[in-house]
């Protein structure tokens, strides 16, 4: 049982797509060619002339119901107890990449040089020093933030229901957006 | 045909299909057995033939890991994941098809059928466990119900090609080789029709599902023009086209967008 979720909370309104987050969380983990622990993904959508575009940078949400800790089969996921941080171990790591089917968001990403996944653990080596992850302390807009669910969940014009995401209810995803309300499914 | 050159799981794709010709086989010669006590050599060779059949997959499914050294921890989450219990399923059925084929390579008649039915019923446990995995709401492709029914078509047409090889009445083989190609048939095509969903599908991935289809369908026509010595060209034709479709299955799985 988690006793306080901790959450990302990513303001798109601010991302400019300059992937600082993501080439830094690469070169923290250290990701093979084409593997990205990070992503922003770019979203175009309206209709003419009201056209918009937005940025959705994310790793993994160290969701409230991971279907990775779910159906890993060798155990290599772990939900800690005191922050919900889905934690992924590549010693346990068999390589059968379940995990990368299950996850409706793609985080868990399979690195054939060394035949097992890797995946966000939230810097959680650096979080236990009292420091942050380093995508948060490398965008340059300040628009990617950590704290715990429930507050961030509180904050004004914050949603996890964007049109180009998959249902949230799926694995209840601890991630909150500020996103222009066209791209919101709610 | 960027797809199909991405479709990396072909150790699933034989795993998949040996479970179910192992399945299928050990259900057809266990049924045979119980109505032919007689010992024929056919029967004796398929009966054999289960445990090399699931040996084989087991083996080649290993290719699939990033880690098969490590491959023992696949049984450490059994009450969670579903691949946990494909892999604890699939190991009961080897261990079972082994004293099976045993028992049918030394023509021991003696807890044939009991050892039959048993390693039969686990086979089956083996080939929903393994259909299971793919019900997954990430893949929509996969989780509409059709894989469960392209595997039970695949394991029910290979023991009505295996009992049509065994019997000399044919008559309800044909009518289980017709069940199990009415499966693989509807599956098939339920699974063609949703790539016209997500463009661009290739004319080469047309052809194949045609192909594929064929195939199906051939083994029974095989089967009723030629009920005597038909069986063999069928099961030729029936294990070509499951191959096929299930490379297709894992191939269309890279069609679909995703997030």
């Amino acid at each position: 049982m988690v006793r306080r979720q901790i959450a990302f909370f990513v303001d798109a309104t601010r991302c400019i797509n300059c992937k600082t987050c993501e080439v830094a969380c690469k070169d923290a983990n250290d990701a093979a060619v084409g593997r990205r622990i990070r992503r922003v993904r770019s979203f175009e959508a309206g209709e003419f002339p009201e056209i918009f575009a937005y940025n959705l940078s994310m790793a993994c949400n160290h969701c409230e119901d991971p279907a990775c800790v779910r159906q890993c089969p060798a155990k290599a996921y772990t939900k800690r107890e005191s922050d919900g941080i889905v934690i992924h171990d590549p010693e346990r790591c068999i390589g059968c990449r379940y995990c990368t089917w299950v996850c409706p968001y793609g985080a868990p990403q399979y690195d054939e040089r060394e035949g097992r996944v890797r995946k966000c653990n939230l810097c959680v080596e650096e979080l236990d020093r009292g420091g942050t992850p380093v995508c948060v302390s490398s965008c340059p807009l300040r628009a990617i933030e950590i704290g715990m669910l429930d507050e961030i969940a509180q904050r004004p014009g914050v949603t996890i229901e964007i049109s180009s995401t998959p249902p949230s209810e799926l694995t209840k995803p601890s991630i909150r957006y500020r996103i222009r309300k066209e791209a919101r499914r709610d | 045909m960027t797809e199909l050159r991405q479709a990396k799981e072909w150790p699933l794709a034989i795993f998949t299909l040996a479970l179910q010709l192992a399945c299928g086989v050990a259900i057809a010669t266990t049924v045979a057995a119980a109505y032919s006590p007689a010992q024929s050599v056919l029967r004796r060779t398929l009966g054999s033939a289960v445990f090399p059949l699931v040996a084989l997959g087991l083996a080649v499914s290993l290719a699939h890991l990033g880690r098969p050294l490590s491959a023992w921890r696949a049984l450490s989450n059994i009450g969670n994941s579903r691949l946990s219990l494909e892999v604890l399923l699939t190991s009961a059925f080897a261990v079972s098809s082994l004293a099976y084929s045993f028992l049918e390579w030394t023509s021991t008649t003696a807890l044939r059928f009991p050892i039959g039915a048993i390693t039969s019923i686990l086979g089956i446990a083996a080939v929903i466990a393994s259909a299971a995995i793919y019900r997954i709401p990430t893949r929509p492709i996969w989780d509409s119900g059709w894989v469960i029914a392209s595997f039970a078509g695949s394991t029910v047409m290979v023991a009505g090609l295996a009992l049509a090889s065994l019997w000399t009445p044919t008559r309800p083989a044909i009518f289980i080789v017709l069940s199990g190609c009415a499966l693989l048939f509807l599956s098939g095509a339920r699974m063609w029709s949703r790539c016209f969903q997500f463009p661009p599908h290739p004319n080469l991935l047309h052809m194949w599902f045609a192909g594929y289809l064929l195939l199906v369908v051939l083994g029974p026509v095989l089967l009723t023009i030629m009920p005597v010595n038909g069986a063999p060209l069928a099961c030729c034709a029936a294990v070509t086209g499951i191959f096929a479709g299930r490379m297709l299955m894992f191939a269309v799985a890279e069609l679909e967008p995703r997030f």
